[in-house]
C-alpha cells in the first residue's frame, strides 16, 4: 500500500513513539513513504540512541526498470 | 561456510507500479550510515531499495561497514550505485567490455560506489549479504564483489549485474 508520511510524519513518530514510549520495537518498515532526505536524517538522529531495532526498510517503490 | 553467488531476476523482487518513493536520496542514506558507524545500536538489516542513490552512497556505506559490527544483511537494489551511463550502454546492447571502458573514460568516479562497499566490507566480519540488484554494476565492480566473496567466506552477494 502507498502512503505518504514524508519527512513530517517520520518525525512524528520519532517524537512520539520512539525510543522512549516503546522500547521493544525491533522492526520497521517505511516502505514507499516519500520520506526524503530530512526523514532519512531524521530517522539517523533517532537510531543514534535506539538499542532494540534491528531491521529497517526505507525501499522506495518508484524502482526503474532497465 | 558458505559462498555463494546468486543471479536472481527482478521477477523474484517486490515491484509494484506506484509513482511514490523514499527519495532519500544520497544525503539521507549517507546521514544513515554515518550514524551506524559510530553508534552501538542493534540494526542487523537496512533496505534503502530504490532510494535514488549513487556511487556516493556507495561510498559512504564501505565506510560505514569498516567500523559497523551489527549489520548482516544490507539491501541497496533499485539505486545507481554506477553512473546511469553504464545503465544506459547496456540499454542499448554495449558489452560488458565495451561498457566498463566507457564509463571509465566518461565517469572516472561512476564505479567508486561498488569499490566502496567492497572494500568496506573486506573488513567487516558481521555482514552477511549485500543486495545490490540493478544497479548498473560494471565488469569490474562484478569482479571486486566477487573478490571480496573470497575474502568474507561468509558473504553471500545478490546481484543482478546488468540491470
Amino acid at each position: 500500500m502507498r502512503n505518504e508520511m514524508n519527512a513530517e510524519g517520520t518525525r512524528s513518530l520519532i517524537d512520539t513513539s520512539w525510543p522512549a514510549s516503546n522500547t521493544t520495537l525491533t522492526y520497521l518498515s517505511l516502505r514507499d513513504n516519500n520520506l526524503g532526505v530530512n526523514g532519512a536524517r531524521d530517522l539517523a538522529e533517532a537510531l543514534a540512541v535506539n538499542e532494540t531495532l534491528t531491521r529497517l526498510e526505507c525501499v522506495g517503490e518508484r524502482l526503474s526498470r532497465p | 561456510m558458505t559462498c555463494e553467488l546468486a543471479h536472481v531476476s527482478h521477477r523474484l523482487l517486490p515491484f509494484c507500479d506506484s509513482v511514490a518513493g523514499n527519495h532519500v536520496q544520497d544525503e539521507g542514506a549517507t546521514a544513515l550510515f554515518e550514524v551506524l558507524a559510530v553508534t552501538p545500536c542493534r540494526l542487523e538489516y537496512l533496505d534503502l531499495s530504490g532510494n535514488e542513490l549513487t556511487y556516493r552512497s556507495g561510498i559512504s556505506a564501505g565506510t560505514m561497514l569498516r567500523s559497523n559490527t551489527t549489520l548482516v544483511v544490507l539491501a541497496l537494489n533499485y539505486n545507481r550505485l554506477v553512473c546511469c551511463i553504464a545503465r544506459s550502454l547496456r540499454a542499448a546492447r554495449f558489452s560488458m567490455c565495451d561498457t566498463t571502458a566507457r564509463v571509465r573514460a566518461e565517469c572516472p568516479q561512476g564505479t567508486a560506489g561498488v569499490a566502496g562497499i567492497a572494500v568496506g566490507a573486506r573488513a567487516n566480519i558481521h555482514l552477511q549479504a549485500v543486495q545490490v540488484v540493478h544497479n548498473g554494476i560494471t565488469e569490474r565492480g562484478v569482479e571486486q564483489l566477487v573478490d571480496l566473496m573470497h575474502v568474507n567466506h561468509v558473504m553471500q552477494i545478490i546481484m543482478y549485474a546488468w540491470t
